[in-house]
């Protein structure tokens, strides 16, 4: 424990260099303990006032999660062919899905958030993602954190985050010629390194994880590895053809590469991030901190874990136990929040969904359409926005996406707009490129004091 | 027309009537064929290995009691019984399930009315209904899979359920494309399945008239061009409802579009369906015979012929006289297309081709050119009756030769639904299937290809697929595959191998000696294979259940 709480310090004086702020972090973590649920300090400004800052936490979830299994269209009969060993069951049944609206239901790993959706403070945006088809994690990654439309925008030499664009059209415009620039830090993040979003010239404050391990085992199938094992004796026996014995043994080559790959590719699209299992512990020291210091509106905590090629599971599994992470990290968030949630929005996202269809080890792969969830006190919630995506036979056979019907800078846009007052031109130059419709102008409530926001 | 359309039905009645005779005389004279060249083949089948051979061929594989049945009941009267699966009593649970289907009572008509797209109020049709339909028509698809399924594992008539397999496939009717989609299951209960057993010629005209059939080889779409039609006045555009061909054209079929013969059905009818050989026929007989199918289309009923959901278009029809095969038909409307069909069931290459291709079906294995010989003799001889072919080749030596045993190579439905028979549970829910199949390479109802799945692959499966059976037995014993709520007790490898007609002790003399090097193991990865063998739900992880499922001997049959 304490080899650990140096290794933070070390981490911390290293980011402190690059960010300013980050030592005044660290000074103070150290005071507290870092527990889930962590009391306030005693000198930090409890009880904020009301309004206070509008604020946003984006919660980016790598790997791509699987828009199906979180909300599960348990009546659907595309979907309970389409996924023979990942669909949740429905509600009534041991690992049933929980219902929630209209032939939907929500992962039970997730049952703690219904209480959310109910009270309208939890929403989710279906048929998500970028406009383009990009089935790699790091391009897809990159291409949602620069706020861009395509592969194709990244070329151009060094790209910047939205989440930075964003800080800079929250800054006050300089009032006269002579005055100092604005350097208040607004921008908060959780992950080991500076991410993508928020490149560029504002400045932001760095939580460091700590050290920690990435579950190894998420590209095995030990039952099967051992089967094969067993059947690979049977196969060598005397009496079975050569031919049988051979494509055998190319099965079990084939299966073999094709764990390792995915391994590599798992791994990869973590994006060197925490895996979930953090979430809890990093969202109560992230809200603590911008409980601490109402300067810090903007706050991005990104996650691995979801790249569920590999035995995925259904109401149990991999994702049902990246899913329960991420309720619990949603929950402890908001608790942390709690003074400030009036006047915040969280948004999770993640690079792409996943395909309609199972693969050959238990799980589904990279995808296209996929989901975006909301969660705040400006959140018109108790709703799932968006086309539900359609699964038919075609898709279940041949084409395996389903489809994008809203770019995911339409939602983000509207959270610019309707919760932090941003002017239509001041979000277009946060998503350059990019017009919004008014199909979700009702997404969050915007506040009455939302003009006297610094953005004209 | 009405007239010429009975003259083609009525032909039945005389077959009817003498196909108890014909089956029988066709029967003898096979049975004295037969005893000629036999001398000349390998040793037959032990009595006992013949038990297995039967069940294995002349069903989906073995299910709890069912060797001990055929033994008591005996070889020839488990065949006898198979070919007359009227006289088989249904199961009352399989039924009960079936009646809980709905969608697989309803016509190709009363389907398109339930699941077709709508049009909206300007009448027009686009891609927004058409997508809107296919969700709702997901539960057809699920219903004719699962019913499919269903059968196939728990239906006593298994020669039945065989015989669907085939013919469906000899018949492929691919559900991706456009309405086939909801019409896939409706083609299989009511344009194969009836017939399945009965006479070639039925087959071929209950296929040929099915909307899916229309749809799925493009002879909706098969008219006459501009001029060459009957000039007749029309009485409206033929297809009223939109029939959508393909996805890819969802929405915009535009009538325009369709002016002009198509020939995909023809040079599948002739290639596939009944001459086979390609030197058999030129492209010019696939032209002329397109051109004599013009105006079979799909549409609300305008004459008496015209019923589930099949039209036929007077004014899409080229009435010219046409040179076929050598011989010519006499412009006549449908009657045309009814005389091909009568011509091509009857001609000699259909027979040869059709036999081979059933032969091999169930030898697992290309059949000698005497036992094709023989075959399409009572095929010829009969006027096509499929039950006195089969007859004549479950009675024909070649049939137990020794060689045949266990020699074939299982297609992925027959591996599936023999793993899922020999526990002998019937599945709560078996669509979880649909998806393993797709993964193996042949999802039901889903072949692009108009000549269907290779049913009896001539060698092993391919890596994938083989990857692909080794998860599902995994999956199937562990109970990822939720097929049961509860574990069955014929998945414990004892009862397995019972069912399979394998003795505990042969099966362990395969597997004992690959068992020894395991002990070597360290017994800390013993501990964790036992906890991972209880995880698994394996009592006993000497006899693993899912090793007799993916093992060599299951794999083949």
């Amino acid at each position: 424990m304490n080899r650990r709480h140096f290794l933070h310090a070390l981490a911390l004086l290293a980011a402190a260099s690059a960010c300013p702020g980050a030592a005044v972090a660290a000074r103070r973590r150290e005071k507290k303990p870092t527990g889930k649920e962590s009391p306030p300090q005693a000198d930090a400004p409890e009880k904020t006032p009301p309004p206070g800052p509008a604020r946003l936490v984006v919660v980016f979830l790598r790997g791509g999660v699987d828009a199906l299994s979180v909300l599960p269209p348990f009546e659907n009969d595309f979907y309970r062919l389409a996924r023979p060993t990942t669909a949740l069951a429905p509600p009534g049944r041991p690992g049933g899905a929980v219902p929630l609206a209209d032939g939907l239901g929500l992962h039970p790993a997730l049952a703690d958030l219904v209480q959310d959706y109910k009270a309208g403070r939890l929403a989710f945006v279906q048929g998500v993602g970028l406009p383009e088809v990009v089935r790699d994690h790091v391009t897809a990654q990159k291409i949602m954190e620069a706020g861009l439309g395509g592969a194709a925008a990244l070329a151009g030499g060094r790209v910047d985050g939205w989440l930075n664009r964003l800080a800079l059209e929250l800054a006050p415009r300089p009032t006269g010629k002579k005055a100092p620039p604005d350097t208040t830090v607004r921008a908060v993040f959780a992950t080991p390194r500076r991410p993508l979003i928020l490149f560029g010239k504002v400045g932001s404050l760095n939580l460091p994880p700590g050290r920690f391990v990435s579950p190894v085992d998420a590209a095995t199938l030990p039952d099967v590895t051992e089967l094969d094992a067993s059947l690979a004796k049977a196969y060598g026996a005397k009496g079975v053809p050569p031919a049988l014995a051979r494509v055998f043994r190319e099965g079990v080559s084939f299966r073999r590469s094709r764990l390792a790959a995915l391994a590599r590719e798992m791994s990869a699209s973590q994006g060197g991030d925490p895996p979930v299992s953090l979430f809890p512990e990093l969202a109560g020291r992230l809200a603590a901190q911008m409980v601490r210091r109402p300067e810090l509106s903007l706050a991005f905590l990104a996650f691995g874990g979801f790249d569920s090629h590999v035995r995925q599971g259904a109401g149990a599994g991999r994702l049902a136990e990246a899913l329960g992470h991420t309720a619990k990290g949603l929950g402890v968030l908001a608790e942390g929040l709690a003074p400030v949630m009036e006047r915040t929005v969280v948004v999770v996202v993640s690079e792409f969904g996943r395909t309609l269809g199972e693969n050959g080890t238990g799980g589904t792969d990279n995808g296209h359409g996929g989901l975006l969830w909301l969660m705040g006190g400006p959140v018109v919630g108790g709703r799932v926005y968006g086309q539900p995506p359609g699964l038919a036979g075609r898709r279940l056979y041949r084409e395996h996406l389903l489809p994008v019907t809203m770019d995911y800078r339409q939602p983000l846009s509207a959270i610019l707009r309707g919760h932090l007052g941003l002017s239509a031109e001041a979000a277009a130059r946060v998503f350059p490129g990019f017009s919004p419709d008014t199909s979700l102008d009702g997404l969050v409530r915007g506040r009455p004091d939302a003009a006297d926001s610094p953005s004209s | 027309m009405g007239r010429e359309y009975t003259t083609f039905c009525a032909r039945r009645a005389p077959y009817g009537l003498f196909l108890g005779a014909t089956a029988f005389s066709a029967l003898a004279a096979v049975l004295v064929l037969a005893s000629f060249p036999s001398a000349l083949f390998a040793a037959q089948m032990s009595p006992d290995q013949k038990i297995l051979h039967v069940l294995s061929r002349l069903t989906y594989g073995p299910a709890p009691g069912d060797v001990e049945r055929v033994r008591d009941m005996g070889v020839a009267a488990f065949i006898a019984e198979q070919l007359e699966p009227d006289a088989i009593p249904q199961s009352k649970a399989l039924a009960a399930r079936l009646e809980a289907l709905p969608t697989t009572r309803l016509g190709a008509v009363e389907l398109f009315r339930e699941y077709g797209p709508t049009l909206d109020k300007a009448g027009g049709l686009g891609p927004s209904q058409v997508l809107a339909a296919r969700d709702r028509a997901g539960v057809v698809s699920r219903e004719a899979v699962e019913a499919r399924l269903l059968r196939a594992v728990a239906d006593p008539a298994q020669l039945r359920e065989l015989l669907t397999d085939f013919w469906y496939n000899h018949f492929n009717v691919d559900a991706g494309k456009g309405l086939a989609r909801i019409w896939a299951g409706a083609y299989e209960r009511e344009a194969i399945r009836p017939y399945v057993l009965g006479r070639f010629l039925d087959l071929l005209a209950a296929t040929a008239m099915h909307p899916a059939m229309l749809i799925a080889l493009d002879n909706w779409r098969n008219v006459a061009p501009r001029g060459e039609a009957a000039a007749q006045p029309s009485a409206g555009p033929a297809a009223q409802e939109p029939p959508h061909g393909d996805d890819r054209r969802d929405g915009a079929p535009a009538e325009g579009d369709a002016r002009g013969i198509d020939t995909t059905y023809a040079a599948t009818l002739l290639s596939v369906h009944t001459l086979g050989q390609a030197t058999a026929f030129s492209a010019d007989d696939v032209t002329a015979l397109a051109r004599v199918f013009t105006g079979w289309r799909i549409g609300a009923p305008r004459s008496e012929t015209d019923k589930n959901g099949f039209v036929f278009d007077q004014t899409a029809h080229d009435p010219t006289d046409k040179t076929f095969l050598g011989a010519t038909i006499q412009g006549g409307g449908m009657a045309e297309g009814a005389a091909a069909l009568r011509f091509l069931a009857a001609h000699e290459a259909t027979a040869r081709h059709v036999c081979r291709r059933l032969a091999a079906f169930f030898l697992a294995g290309e059949p000698s050119p005497g036992l094709t010989d023989r075959l399409s003799g009572v095929f010829v001889q009969s006027g096509g009756e499929i039950r006195a072919v089969l007859a004549a080749l479950f009675s024909d030596a070649e049939f137990f030769d020794e060689k045949r045993y266990g020699a074939g190579f299982k297609s992925p439905l027959r591996h599936v639904v023999s793993a899922v028979r020999a526990t002998g549970a019937m599945p709560d829910d078996p669509t979880p299937l649909a998806d393993v199949l797709a993964r193996m390479g042949a999802p039901l109802f889903h072949c692009p290809d108009p000549a269907g799945y290779a049913l009896a692959p001539s060698g092993p499966p391919t890596a994938r697929d083989m990857a692909a059976r080794v998860v599902f037995s995994a999956d199937l014993v562990s109970g990822r595959l939720p097929l049961w709520t509860g574990r069955p007790v014929g998945l414990a490898p004892t009862a397995l191998l019972a069912a399979l007609g394998r003795t505990t002790a042969s099966h362990a003399s395969q597997t004992t000696g690959a068992k020894a090097p395991e002990k070597a193991a360290s017994a800390g990865k013993k501990a964790a294979k036992a906890a991972a063998a209880r995880a698994t739900g394996r009592d006993d992880p000497g006899l693993d259940a899912a090793a007799i499922l993916a093992g060599p001997d299951f794999v083949r049959y």
